[in-house]
């Protein structure tokens, strides 16, 4: 009896251990090799949401033997190009759908007779209508909300400010039915931050501006009007889901080119607020950075800085041929990675982490260097001791991959200045360390 | 693994596949599933910007609305629990419907929209929700013509 009561003491245990692990959010191994004791969690969403999600998560289906009964899409040409022709209008989808598209007219007015219309009313007489004007911005503020609940209070900047655009973006779309230009034209009147809009605008017409102008005026009247309605037709919702979208795109375009570095960023606020220390980094840096790389890079002294972009160079010639195959996106952690050097500073697992693991995600955030998505993992997982060597450039880590010495090396002398101690005795610790690691000299 | 089947192959005498384009996971949400709106240079000149984002975040939404956590999902789990997972013989969870759901949603974008265009989007599961992958056909004319870098994406798995 007792005997069979002494085995329950290891499964109470285990049952406790993993009850503790749940509340916390965390995995036996992160538990195990001590990920989390220094800093926070960045998977956790509190005790209560982690049990639900661990608890209430709907059962995700398995993913074979689903797929055949699909019917074949024929694919034949003459292909329809934005530019050179004239733009087709597009089918509203069938009823499951939420959201649908929008129907676009050409610029010649040239209608598939075939389109089939929404429920939306006819094109508006040239004075704006405030009703609908008020329903429009109604719309979208109801998708503002829904869409970036997420977006903290200490930016609610960027909504506000362009809170007049969406509503005469908005209005453009009914009248003129040209979907393309709505997107460039957001961003023309998003002030806050021109650089962002570089890659935006390919090539917009300008016709759009003075009406969209003349339009302001109108909708600032409508905007000061209190209390939300709620939006009727379908194309009042959808067109206001649409300009929002467009117009956050800027933001979430950056924000999303850094799926890491909220994590990191929001290390220091707690996992709540996700998106403003994103946002504010990527807007300071975005007109310094390059495109590839609006991550913040201000704790690092400049030599590493200069050999962290020399070293995304070849990243970026990778991207190209690594992006062409499926599989390389798999495979580029295990080709570029080195997992004898990829010893974290708490972490003891010899293998590097599975593209999209927790692992990988963990990895890759704690060190704040949110590269691009789709390739972030072989410069991340290089990098991942940088902000360690930061603050003693000289003192480098024998862990470190040559390849980074090199680089680094090359522009320490060219800044020895930069350096605490003198040049001699600094190129006497390179040459000492580097004497370790390779025999040939390169001073 | 389930192949995808676009009858091209017959009807291949002037439309060949010539590059594909992948559209990532997007994680600044955390872990759902959720996928980057960022419209990928390559389709510059093959669609329209606003069409694109609009099937990204219509899928985002499904997916959203497929995970989310609420008396149904509870109820489902429960109800697993306490008959083995057998539940699933006889019903379907709310998850597999909306999967279904996604996928008349990609045969019906890629009819309308994108397949006029030369583009065809593959359902993510087929990918195990990692991308969403747009193959990119090229006008070649005759049958004899080699196509550009197609790629095979099933090695991948």
């Amino acid at each position: 009896m007792s005997v069979s009561g002494l085995f329950f003491i290891p499964v109470l245990g285990l049952a406790c251990f993993h009850l503790v692990l749940v509340a916390r959010g965390r995995t036996t191994n992160e538990q195990v090799t001590g990920k989390f004791q220094g800093g926070v969690n960045p998977f956790t969403r509190g005790c209560c949401l982690n049990l639900q999600s661990v608890l209430f998560s709907p059962i995700m289906p398995r993913y074979t033997g689903k797929l055949r009964d699909r019917l074949p899409v024929c694919v034949h040409p003459p292909f329809h190009h934005p530019e050179s022709q004239k733009l087709t209008p597009v089918k509203s989808s069938d009823n499951c759908v939420p959201s649908q598209t929008l129907p676009l007219k050409s610029l010649e007015e040239v209608d598939d007779p075939d389109s089939k219309s929404l429920s939306s009313p006819p094109p508006l007489p040239p004075k704006p209508d405030p009703v609908l004007l008020k329903n429009h911005l109604a719309a979208l503020e109801e998708s503002l909300l829904q869409s970036r609940a997420v977006m903290p209070s200490g930016h609610k900047i960027i909504p506000l400010q362009t809170s007049e655009s969406p509503t005469k973006v908005l209005y453009q779309v009914p009248r003129d039915q040209i979907g393309t230009r709505i997107s460039p034209l957001v961003p023309q009147e998003h002030a806050s931050d021109p650089s962002l809009l570089q890659s935006e605008n390919p090539g917009n017409s300008l016709t759009l501006n003075s009406r969209s102008l003349s339009l302001k005026h109108s909708h600032r009247r409508v905007a000061e009007t209190p209390g939300p309605h709620p939006s009727a037709s379908v194309l009042i919702s959808r067109s206001g889901s649409l300009s929002c979208d467009s117009l956050l795109r800027p933001v979430e375009r950056l924000g999303s080119q850094t799926p890491f570095l909220p994590m990191d960023s929001s290390l220091p606020r707690g996992p709540g607020c996700n998106c403003s220390p994103v946002f504010m980094n990527i807007s300071r840096h975005s007109p310094q950075h390059r495109e590839p790389s609006p991550v913040c890079y201000d704790s690092l002294a400049k030599p590493l800085m200069s050999s962290i972009q020399e070293r995304r160079e070849p990243d970026e010639k990778d991207k190209p041929l690594a992006l062409a195959p499926n599989s390389g996106i798999y495979d580029i952690p295990s080709r570029r990675s080195l997992p004898h050097d990829f010893r974290g500073p708490s972490s003891r697992g010899p293998t590097p982490p599975a593209y999209g693991s927790r692992e990988f995600l963990l990895s890759s955030a704690a060190y704040g260097y949110g590269c691009r998505s789709h390739l972030s993992s072989s410069s991340s997982s290089s990098l991942t001791r940088t902000p360690r060597t930061a603050s003693s450039p000289l003192h480098f880590n024998r862990s470190l991959s040559p390849s980074f010495y090199h680089s680094l090396d090359r522009h320490s002398q060219q800044l020895p200045s930069a350096l605490p101690s003198s040049s001699y005795g600094h190129q006497k610790a390179l040459a000492f360390i580097r004497g370790e690691e390779r025999p040939e000299p390169e001073l | 693994m389930a192949t995808e089947f676009h009858n091209l192959q017959e009807l291949r005498h002037s439309a060949s596949l010539a590059n594909k384009v992948f559209i990532q996971r997007d994680y600044t949400d955390g872990t759902v599933c959720k996928f980057q709106t960022k419209f990928p240079s390559e389709l510059d000149s093959r669609i329209e910007r606003t069409l694109f984002e609009d099937t990204v975040k219509t899928l985002n939404n499904y997916y959203a609305e497929a995970e989310k956590i609420g008396g149904q999902s509870y109820l489902e789990g429960c109800l697993a629990c306490l008959t083995v997972y057998l539940i699933f013989l006889c019903i379907e969870t709310r998850y597999e419907k909306v999967l279904k759901k996604i996928s008349r949603y990609i045969q019906e974008q890629n009819e309308k929209i994108y397949a006029p265009r030369g583009l065809l989007i593959t359902d993510p599961l087929e990918r195990g929700m990692r991308v969403i992958e747009i193959s990119v056909y090229e006008d070649r004319g005759s049958s004899g013509s080699s196509s550009g870098s197609s790629t095979t994406s099933s090695s991948g798995r």
